[in-house]
């Protein structure tokens, strides 16, 4: 009896719980339960202590140059300054940026950043073809009611070949998995030694950034091809090859002890290849628009449409899907970290 | 010469708090013996939590999590220990402090410690 009067309430504690980021949960909600006096001085120190645990969890480990990266992409996609000839106004596209980047570091702090299973994975294929076949029957429907094209017909049959894209995913997604599934065994090998870990993690770090900086130019170079005319979609894929080059060269300044150094990069990193998740996909998001949904909806053929709505929730799957298993992975080696001996 | 590095005054009492616990520095004894430490100023927990964090980053701390306590509500705790670098960095900062100490006394002929209660 005496026990349960000293016990916060478990809704209360579950409030708090899901305030603070998921690494401070386990010590700093042990703490409050250990000098727990009642409801309100429990909520008078959560009050006290949530904020401050937050702040510093989201400034410790924000990546500045990925949110930049990430921000100009999104302002970019949108439309801003109208440097596409389509999109938003300027402060609403500032706005969109500001909300986007707030959501990514709130995903970063309160999400669960495990690797997906192998059901939750192959179930959001299946969600997405059904998204798919979604999109294509709204894009016919109202196509239906303007009916007119000697092709409609034949268009209409090529619709129900859409749903054979879920065979498709399934196996890009199941490849995925398995990927990332060897990674993770080798690193479960072994027992933990901490300057081995980060050795091999900065040498796979720096050889993944050259390859890639290389990439990036190349498509950089490549993008308005794909993307349309205008530099800002490959001044981001320069300046971001730049970036990573930069990484590579310059060593960090600072007064980190190596378990500071390695949590810290194995954090920006992870906001990194979120970002590079994402501008990978964009090109050919902006060639799906280009080539096929703007040109049907200004043909009236609402099979382009339907390709071209198609084309782009599979690849959002998809880089979500590679997005997941990284950040997965990542989080496994933080994970290794904090167990890992002090 | 190896390089010193430099603590904040709220950093070196959260220090000094680890370093008088011993074995038995975590959160909850580490905030209270800051606020004996820091008295008769008020110092939130999420102060000091904030601090135990910038400290374990710049390799000054350590700190492991504990077996899952019952009274915690099944929860572990976190402990923290200095490392060698962290007492290295609190000693000087104590040195610095003797020698502030010492200046100000000869320059204002003497300097009587005001007990705080």
């Amino acid at each position: 009896m005496e026990d349960a009067a000293l016990t916060p309430p478990a809704l209360l504690e579950w409030a708090v719980e899901r305030l603070l980021p998921v690494p401070a949960r386990e010590s700093v909600l042990g703490d409050l339960s250990e000098v727990y006096r009642g409801p309100w001085q429990y909520l008078r120190e959560a009050a006290a202590t949530v904020p401050r645990v937050a702040a510093g969890h989201a400034w410790r480990n924000a990546n500045f140059p990925a949110l930049g990266l990430n921000g100009a992409l999104i302002w970019f996609c949108l439309g801003g300054l109208r440097a596409n000839g389509r999109g938003l106004d300027t402060p609403t596209v500032a706005l969109a940026v500001a909300a986007g980047l707030a959501a990514l570091i709130l995903i970063q702090m309160y999400g669960d950043a495990g690797r997906p299973s192998g059901a939750r994975a192959i179930k959001g294929a299946i969600w997405t073809v059904g998204l798919v076949v979604l999109l294509c029957v709204w894009n016919f429907g109202l196509r239906y009611q303007r009916i007119g094209g000697g092709d409609y017909l034949l268009e209409f049959g090529m619709l129900q070949a859409l749903p054979f894209v879920l065979p498709v995913l399934g196996l890009l997604r199941t490849g995925l998995l398995l990927q990332s599934d060897r990674q993770a065994e080798r690193l479960a090998d072994g027992s933990f030694a901490l300057e081995d870990e980060h050795r091999a993690f900065s040498a796979a770090v720096r050889r993944g950034n050259w390859i890639e900086s290389a990439g990036l130019i190349a498509t950089g170079c490549a993008a308005p091809a794909l993307a349309g005319p205008g530099l800002w979609l490959p001044a981001i894929f320069l300046v971001t090859a730049a970036y990573l080059l930069a990484q590579n060269i310059l060593r960090p300044a600072g007064d980190e002890g190596l378990r500071g150094c390695y949590r810290r990069q194995l954090q920006a990193r992870r906001q990194l290849r979120h970002f590079l998740s994402w501008l990978w996909a964009a090109p050919l998001l902006m060639a799906a628009c280009r080539l096929l949904v703007w040109p049907g909806y200004e043909s009236g053929r609402a099979i382009l449409v339907s390709l071209g709505s198609s084309a782009i929730v599979s690849i959002c799957f998809l880089a979500r899907a590679a997005d997941s298993e990284c950040a997965g992975l990542l989080r496994e080696r933080m994970a290794r970290l904090e167990a890992g001996p002090a | 010469m190896p390089e010193q590095t430099l603590l904040g005054p709220f950093e070196q009492v959260v220090l000094g708090a680890i370093l008088s616990l011993g074995k038995n520095a975590y959160g909850v004894t580490i905030h209270a013996r800051v606020v004996e430490l820091s008295a008769p100023r008020g110092v939130t927990r999420g102060a000091v939590y904030a601090t135990l964090d910038r400290l374990e980053d710049k390799g000054l701390l350590a700190s492991w999590l504990s077996e899952p306590s019952k009274e915690r509500g099944g929860r572990a705790r976190r402990y923290y220990r200095l490392e060698k670098s962290g007492e290295q960095a609190l000693r000087e900062s104590a040195e610095a402090a003797k020698r502030l100490y010492e200046t100000l006394a000869r320059s204002w002929k003497g300097l009587a410690w005001k007990t705080q209660r």
